[in-house]
């Protein structure tokens, strides 16, 4: 059997979250190869009515973007698409910049952003995590916030590569870490 | 109004700046950001209701534009190395911002739109105990035992009761009968043995019938001897 069909019957099983790391632990396989076979089996779904979500080490299926109209109706999904301003600028950081720590949103935004991430929290679009590399918390999309943007990467988002070289040029301004110091 | 204050107050100053900006349709740089000085400036003086710390960050903002303006009016004026640090770093924040700001109205518009869908949330029965050995076969033949044992369904025969003859003839008849002889006994008004046996349970009914209405008196001496049946007084009935 493919190593791709494998990968799709655990994550259709599962029906959550599946670490990449350990889908490559029970499949006895290398971690990239895990990677790429996921690539493929998008690749094979194209045209089928699943898609492959995959939200930093994570992947899960998910029912394709062609099927939301279809599926919305079963759903009877109650959508509150209100994100106030700030929010929407806190979530774009998470997702053109994430995993972010919270004093890097504030840096960007120069304001204390602190009471919208916790709303944006409740509301299950951004998650944190414990990041040994930043020694505190970091903050990045959850599965649902790509499923309410439909898409199956955040790379997959219209301009997402310039808009995050952009940002990224501006990060690398020395001032950035004098700022962060203060 | 104080509605408005909040939503500045949690936008920040780099929101009312660039919303200075863009309404002026300039682009960010040290001459733009000159010209929104006064603005920015007046906004701060009109807030009354300023959280301290918030305060401090328009603040920390509006220093670094009063010098921008002042190089722009005195191209003399000598600023230290840390004051060029702040104006150079001022812009860059700014476009970076206005960037997020910019992605997030895509974002914002997408929102939504297209949803991609979780499998349902079901409370899944798992299955702890199957037998090792359950094939398709071993089922097969496990509910074909079952079939044979289940017990049939025996059909009982039902009887049809004819309507031979009704509780209000056999009552009527009944009454003129006492009525006749005042005294008669069951088996002979009956025509027990002599009718169809329907015949004499219809009238054994209608007796009952008769004593419950009063009309007759019945007395039986011991089991299963005569009933006599007798009248009290005809066209009277007691209802006691």
């Amino acid at each position: 059997m493919p190593l791709e069909a494998k990968i799709e019957a655990v994550l259709f099983w599962k029906g959550e979250p599946v670490n990449i790391k350990e889908l490559a632990k029970f499949l006895g396989i290398e971690k990239e190869t895990v990677e790429s076979e996921i690539k493929g089996l998008q690749n094979s779904l194209e045209g089928r009515g699943l898609t492959i979500v995959q939200n930093g080490e994570e992947v899960m299926l998910y029912t394709a973007p062609e099927t939301s109209e279809l599926i919305k109706k079963l759903a009877h999904e109650e959508m509150v698409r209100e994100i106030s301003k700030a929010g929407v600028e806190v979530l774009s950081l998470v997702i053109y910049r994430g995993p972010i720590a919270k004093r890097d949103i504030d840096y960007v935004r120069g304001v204390n952003s602190s009471y919208i991430i916790r709303n944006l929290m409740v509301r299950g679009l951004i998650e944190r995590l414990d990041s040994r590399d930043a020694g505190s918390f970091v903050y990045q999309p959850t599965f649902e916030l790509l499923a309410h943007l439909g898409v199956s990467r955040k790379e997959d988002l219209p301009d997402f590569a310039a808009v995050q070289k952009d940002i990224e040029t501006f990060m690398l301004n020395p001032d950035h870490e004098k700022e962060n110091n203060g | 109004m104080a509605f408005e204050i909040r939503t500045e107050y949690f936008n920040g100053p780099f929101d009312l700046l660039l919303d200075l900006i863009e309404r002026r349709k300039f682009l960010i740089n040290e001459i733009s950001l000159a010209k929104v000085t006064d603005d920015f400036i007046a906004y701060i003086g009109s807030q009354e209701n300023f959280p301290m710390g918030e305060s401090a960050r328009f603040i920390l903002v509006a220093a670094t534009l009063v010098l921008i303006k002042s190089k722009s009016l005195l191209p003399t004026l000598e600023l230290s190395s840390d004051e060029q640090g702040d104006i150079k770093s001022l812009e860059i924040r700014l476009a970076m911002y206005r960037r997020i700001r910019e992605a997030g109205v895509g974002l914002q518009e997408r929102y939504g739109t297209v949803l991609l869908f979780a499998p349902e949330q079901r409370n899944f029965v798992k299955t702890v105990f199957a037998p090792g050995n359950l094939s398709r076969a071993g089922i097969m033949s496990a509910i074909q035992r079952v079939v044979a044992q289940i017990p049939r369904v025996e059909k009982l025969p039902k009887a049809v009761v004819q309507k031979v003859i009704s509780l209000e003839t056999m009552i009527e008849k009944l009454t003129k009968r006492v009525e006749q002889s005042l005294k008669i006994n069951f088996r002979e008004f009956s025509g027990r043995g002599k009718s169809e046996k329907i015949n004499v349970i219809v009238g054994f009914l209608a007796m009952l019938e008769l004593i419950k209405r009063g009309i007759i008196k019945v007395e039986q001496k011991t089991a299963f001897d005569e009933i006599e049946m007798e009248t009290g007084s005809i066209g009277t009935p007691k209802y006691s």
